[in-house]
């Protein structure tokens, strides 16, 4: 049995696009196919594993392309890679390796500097060089407790901050604008291009798990629109009470965050409000009487791998200059090992090799960790992940890495 | 719990800043210490506020009868009966940077059903405050039993801590520093003997871990037996040439039906670590116990390196909630005390609405090698409350996290970043001990 590498086009990408989904499990509605195709897929970014004997597919794999912004605000092209299945029937074979190689090296010579993905589990991808870069919550409250003794609008604050209910056409026109300034700014967030907006706002019945369709509210400032809300009722049984499912949160203001928050915690005949996905340092935490009544679930997020080491670590500015000279160790990629002298000066980096002794000794994986500043790197130094070989160092790589706000990456692929 | 079970007063819920609720003023009501001659009648009050679990013959009654002494405590009496009680512990921790402070570690804090809405608890907790700031005690901290009750009074979320549940199946360790020491069980004879060396050591580690004193070693081994179906206690302790640099005491709950697959939980009550290697020396114990499947433990920091030497980290489940809450008595001496990431200086208008004469202006300048802070004139860089203050004062939040909630005003651009270089800490802070 040989297992062989190929192109997905027109041809193939309906027999690609049902591989894709039954490795997860599930059927694929026609209709669903195409949306994909129209909508999102960019075919020369996807990859087949075909059993050369029985001429099936039997491993997918793929990326959409993204801008990535990193700490500063800087964006960087990131493969944002998905689609990655290997057959219960061709299991050890190499085939998911040598996708993934073929994914890495067909993004890093398009000029990806990064790649990042969403691990369905999260034990898989760390041999890849992966690193988990950001974490998230899953919450959880109770309405009633949803009383706030802080806010960043004062009473004496002349904002006109208002919230109005929006139909699904007029989300389609206005929730881009808001993501788009949203993601400019904050870290470990993607771009999302018109086709991916459709294709995230496609909501018919077979997409709804059960719940109502899609519900959308808008914040305003000033005339400029500021905040949005995506969410779904679920009722349960005969009982009064349902529960409001957020989709997607995104404020660009704290204004706006206060004010949606206080909208949404206002609800009648919600006993409970669920969020997947919020950033690790969203304020609502801070502002409530109660907090303890906010349940939150920690989660692991987005995964990167630094595709162009130098580069990456050039795109970002730092929280402190100084100079850094990190040692890199790999088995998988013996070209990247050796140390890299971190330069920052005015928050700015400039990265070259050096056959000096390195003050901290780290893999690939783990610098992709700490990157975008959603990590610290202490815990890492007591798992004996990294070498923090200098005194010092540790407190200095702490220094330059860490970020005023916690990454987030709002938009799953 | 250790000590004391922590506080407890239903609080007021409000939609806004908290309001002192409308109040008919009761003139018999005295706020002081209590006499040697009401110490009995003081712990029947705190027993009585917490639900009243124990009789007075209880052992565990009596003990912490014996820790409580008038000194400590500030009493609320109707007509002669207690119908309010607080006190604090004398506590000493460590602050970033190693030095070690004093910390009036608040417990027992009642108030009677019956005296409600009578602005017992604002009376009694200002006398406590002030009481224990003439002591010499630059900050106070408390666990709370509710969340919505202590940020009226200054305190602010210091510490946070996560519940952890783990799969064990499925978490096997890949990443392990080295560990040169090793890990025995003791039993209760010798725990004990080693289990303060450890708790010292660990003392001295982490910023935020009260020392403890005898008797709350006592209550701590007392109430450690059996029940519930749970097994008797396991302790265990992890040695570095013959020093103690870690402990462990765990229950197991056996869940098992006889011809089905075995399958249990180990309580891991309490695991105390000073260095890398005894974490990792422990948690790797903890997770090997055969039978056993499951993991939990209430009082992770919210750092452990735990998920970093998995191979999956998503096996083990991690909840944050608000541990220890801290207050600052003296802004300027708890800033002096400890040291700073960054080196900066800055100048904070801190308002204290609760004890108005504890604010100020106070100008910082601190690096990694110490501080100085002292009462100023300058304009300040950033406005905060004095809970705000005390919220980032182990390095254990952000102020920048605070500032978008409302609980800070910039007045100087760039001066939040500022402050938030220069508090952070490589470590965040943990109180391990329930008092």
């Amino acid at each position: 049995m040989t297992i062989e590498l190929r192109p997905v086009t027109d041809d193939n990408f309906t027999e690609w696009r049902k591989a894709v989904r039954h490795g997860f499990g599930q059927q694929v509605h026609p209709d669903d196919i195409a949306r994909l195709r129209n909508d999102r897929a960019e075919l020369d970014r996807l990859v087949a594993a075909v059993d050369t004997g029985s001429q099936r597919i039997v491993g997918t794999g793929g990326a959409d392309s993204y801008s990535l912004t990193v700490p500063g605000g800087a964006g960087v092209p990131m493969a944002g890679v998905a689609y990655m299945t290997a057959s219960v029937t061709h299991r050890r074979q190499g085939a998911f390796s040598s996708m993934m190689a073929q994914i890495h090296d067909a993004a890093r010579e398009r000029g990806d500097i990064i790649s990042g993905l969403w691990a369905s589990q999260a034990h898989l991808y760390g041999r890849f060089d992966y690193g988990m870069a950001i974490n998230s919550y899953d919450w959880e409250i109770d309405p009633s407790f949803g009383a706030f003794t802080h806010s960043p609008i004062s009473p004496d604050d002349e904002s006109d901050a208002h919230v109005y209910f929006i139909d699904a056409d007029e989300a389609a026109a206005m929730l881009p604008g808001i993501y788009e300034q949203m993601r400019l700014a904050t870290a470990g967030s993607v771009d999302r291009n018109a086709g991916r907006w459709r294709y995230e706002l496609f909501d018919e019945e077979r997409v709804r798990g059960g719940a109502s369709p899609l519900f959308f509210a808008i914040c305003e400032e000033d005339g400029e629109q500021t905040g949005y809300v995506a969410y779904r009722m679920r009722r349960i049984g005969d009982s009064d009470m349902g529960t409001l499912e957020i989709v997607e949160q995104v404020s660009v203001t704290d204004t706006a965050h206060a004010t949606m928050w206080r909208f949404i915690l206002n609800f009648d005949l919600v006993g409970k409000i669920t969020a997947e996905n919020r950033p690790y340092d969203d304020p609502l935490w801070w502002m409530l009487s109660d907090p303890r009544r906010l349940i939150r679930k920690s989660h692991d997020s987005l995964w990167i791998r630094l595709l162009d080491i130098p580069k990456a670590l050039e795109a970002r500015t730092y929280n402190a200059d100084g100079r850094l000279k990190i040692g890199l160790v790999s088995e998988s990629q013996p070209a990247v090992a050796g140390t890299y002298v971190l330069e920052i000066d005015d928050s700015k980096a400039s990265v070259k090799k050096t056959t000096d002794k390195p003050d901290v000794i780290m893999t690939p994986a783990d610098l992709s960790a700490i990157y975008l500043g959603g990590v610290a790197p202490g815990p890492l130094v007591e798992a004996g992940r990294i070498d923090a070989v200098t005194t010092g160092s540790l407190a200095k790589l702490h220094g330059m890495f860490s970020t005023d706000s916690a990454p987030w990456c709002a938009h799953y692929f | 719990m250790a000590c004391f079970r922590p506080i407890q007063h239903r609080g007021v819920r409000t939609t806004s800043k908290y309001q002192e609720p409308q109040r008919t003023p009761l003139m018999t009501i005295e706020y002081r210490q209590f006499t040697p001659a009401e110490h009995r009648a003081f712990g029947t009050a705190i027993e009585r506020g917490f639900g009243g679990h124990y009789e007075p013959d209880h052992d565990l009654y009596q003990l912490d009868l014996k820790m409580f002494t008038p000194e400590m405590s500030m009493g609320a009496f109707d007509d002669g009966e207690v119908v309010g009680t607080s006190g604090a512990i004398a506590f000493e921790s460590a602050v970033p940077g190693g030095a070690i402070i004093k910390n009036a570690g608040v417990t027992a804090v009642t108030v009677a059903t019956t005296h409600r809405r009578q602005g017992v608890l604002t009376n009694m907790m200002k006398r406590l405050l002030k009481q224990e700031r003439d002591k010499g005690q630059p900050v106070a901290s408390l666990w709370a039993s509710e969340s919505v009750i202590y940020g009226r009074f200054g305190y602010g979320m210091s510490i946070q801590h996560e519940n952890i549940l783990i799969d064990t199946r499925k978490a096997a360790i890949n990443n392990m520093p080295e560990v040169p020491g090793k890990i025995r069980f003791v039993d209760s004879d010798q725990a004990p003997k080693v289990f303060p060396e450890a708790w010292e050591a660990a003392v001295n580690a982490h910023v935020g871990i009260p020392r403890r004193c005898d008797r709350s070693w006592d209550r701590m081994f007392m109430q450690s037996g059996a029940g519930d179906g749970w097994s008797k206690p396991w302790m265990i302790v992890y040695e570095e040439d013959g020093q103690a640099l870690g402990f462990a005491i765990y229950k197991l709950k056996e869940l098992h039906v006889f011809g089905e697959q075995t399958h249990g939980l180990v309580n891991a009550d309490i695991v105390i670590h000073s260095n890398p290697a005894s974490h990792a020396a422990l948690w790797n114990h903890l997770l090997n116990v055969d039978l056993y499947d499951s993991v939990s433990n209430w009082r992770s920091p919210v750092d452990d390196s735990l998920p970093w030497m998995l191979a999956d980290q998503r096996q083990l489940e991690r909840k944050p909630y608000d541990g220890v809450w801290y207050r600052m008595l003296d802004v300027a001496e708890a800033l002096s005390t400890r040291t700073y990431l960054a080196e900066g200086s800055m100048v904070f208008e801190v308002e204290d609405s609760f004890i108005p004469e504890w604010g100020g202006r106070f100008e910082l300048t601190g690096g990694p090698d110490g501080a100085r802070c002292v009462p100023t004139t300058k304009s300040a860089d950033i406005t905060l409350p004095t809970a705000s203050l005390s919220t980032i004062y182990l390095g254990g939040a952000k102020l920048g996290d605070l500032a978008r909630a409302g609980r800070a005003v910039e007045n100087t651009d760039g001066s939040i970043s500022k402050a938030d270089a220069m508090f952070a800490t490589v470590k965040a802070p943990w109180c391990p001990l329930m008092f």
